[in-house]
């Protein structure tokens, strides 16, 4: 069955009266993307499809508390993203690392030209260990800000985070990714 | 250059993602060239970061999210209904398999070992699942909403156990380990008081953290072989 983006409104109306047929529509719509967004916060396969399953269950017991005047897509985002949030301050809490690491060390770089790195794939090694660094809140507001396009604000609303924690979290991001990456000065534009 | 002010790297950042900025920043990149080039830097480090792949999931991933979804999607009492009779179908196929491995009819043929073997992997890969769809409930649930799960929990204790024994009998040792694991767990959980503290609920989150991996290599075995064990079945 293919599932068309009609009138989605609608759609939620029936979920919430019990039509499972109309969610299963919302959950074939949105699955793909709650899960590019699950996978860039867990950097796992099987934590994400976790998260996935976690969001639409708890999104499908709040579906009383959506507000029709949202959309779908954005309300759904958000239980995912504080979902994968839950679940990796429980890991990091698993394996006793500090939740919010500002002392981290700064990631070693042998610092070699920009020029070679830029096109080689050990940029994408050394972001992808970089983003597997992160602690649970730089991780998670990066995502949401960089790849999710939420507001600051909004990703505090998501999280449950002061606005300077979340933009705090971005910059430590930033920080620690070029750390790894070494100077870019002189890099080719 | 607008006087001795220069943007720090954070408002580089938020400026790249079009947050409020200092309204001399626009001005300042047109004339500063050194910020020009630190403002450059921080776009490529970002535009780097957005380039991490995520792996693909396929046209039918919506529809293979909704079948693993929609059997926990009913209230808890509707849940154990359905969940009930499978279960305990499961559990006396499980009694059926050991007396008739153990003492089989004498006017019936013997069901060959290959076909014993499959309908164990079935069965003990198909608890193993359920068992991670509780866990993995359990796990992201806050103290106040596990009644569900506790019920479920409750029921799937006798079912484990038999497949506990059944698996230990069998020499299948990793299996019966897992199940061991899983079975104090299911205890726990099912005669866990009305009211569970945060600190409790944590610990046991901890614990099932720790064992959901373990029943999910396990899992992932039983279902290998079970693969490998159909054709010997066919034929």
């Amino acid at each position: 069955m293919v599932w068309m983006a009609g009138d989605e409104g609608a759609e939620v109306e029936r979920a919430r009266g019990g039509d499972q047929d109309a969610f299963r529509g919302l959950v074939h719509r949105h699955s793909p993307a709650v899960f590019r967004l699950a996978y860039r916060m867990t950097r796992n396969e099987q934590d994400a499809e976790d998260v996935v399953q976690e969001t639409f269950l708890k999104a499908y017991r709040r579906l009383g508390q959506f507000e029709s005047r949202s959309l779908f897509g954005t309300w759904v985002h958000r239980i995912a993203a504080n979902c994968a949030y839950d679940l990796l301050r429980r890991r990091a809490r698993l394996k006793e690392e500090p939740e919010d690491d500002e002392t981290a060390p700064p990631l070693p770089a042998t610092d070699p030209s920009a020029d070679r790195l830029v096109f080689s794939g050990e940029v994408r090694l050394r972001l992808a260990a970089a983003l597997a660094r992160l602690s649970p809140a730089e991780r998670s507001a990066f995502v949401l800000r960089h790849h999710e396009g939420m507001s600051i604000q909004e990703i505090g609303v998501s999280l449950g985070l002061e606005t300077s924690a979340v933009k705090q979290s971005i910059f430590r991001a930033v920080r620690k990714m070029r750390t790894a990456l070494g100077t870019l000065e002189g890099a080719p534009s | 250059v607008s006087g001795a002010w220069h943007p720090e790297e954070e408002d580089l950042i938020l400026f790249h993602y079009g947050e409020a900025v200092d309204p001399r920043l626009p001005l300042h990149l047109e004339e500063c060239a050194a910020c020009r080039i630190r403002h450059r830097n921080v776009v490529e480090v970002l535009a780097l970061a957005g380039d991490a792949p995520v792996p693909e999931r396929g046209a039918d991933y919506g529809e293979r999210v909704w079948r693993r979804l929609a059997p926990r999607l009913s209230s808890p009492e509707s849940h154990l209904r359905r969940f009930g009779l499978p279960l305990a179908l499961a559990a006396s196929l499980v009694v059926a398999f050991l007396l008739g491995r153990h003492f089989p009819p004498p006017s019936s043929a013997p069901i060959p070992p290959p076909a014993q073997q499959r309908i164990f992997l079935v069965m003990v890969g198909d608890h193993l699942e359920r068992s991670e769809m509780v866990l993995v409930e359990l796990s992201h649930a806050g103290p106040t909403s596990m009644e569900g799960e506790k019920q479920l929990a409750h029921e799937l204790v006798l079912s484990n156990r038999l497949y506990r024994q059944t698996a230990l009998k069998e020499g299948e040792t990793g299996v019966g380990e897992v199940l061991d694991e899983l079975e104090r767990v299911l205890v726990e959980v099912g005669n866990s008081p009305e009211h569970v503290s945060a600190g409790e609920t944590k610990a046991l989150q901890r614990r099932i953290d720790g064992l959901l991996f373990k029943i999910r290599v396990v899992g992932s075995h039983v279902k290998q072989r079970e693969k490998e064990a159909l054709p010997a079945t066919v034929s």
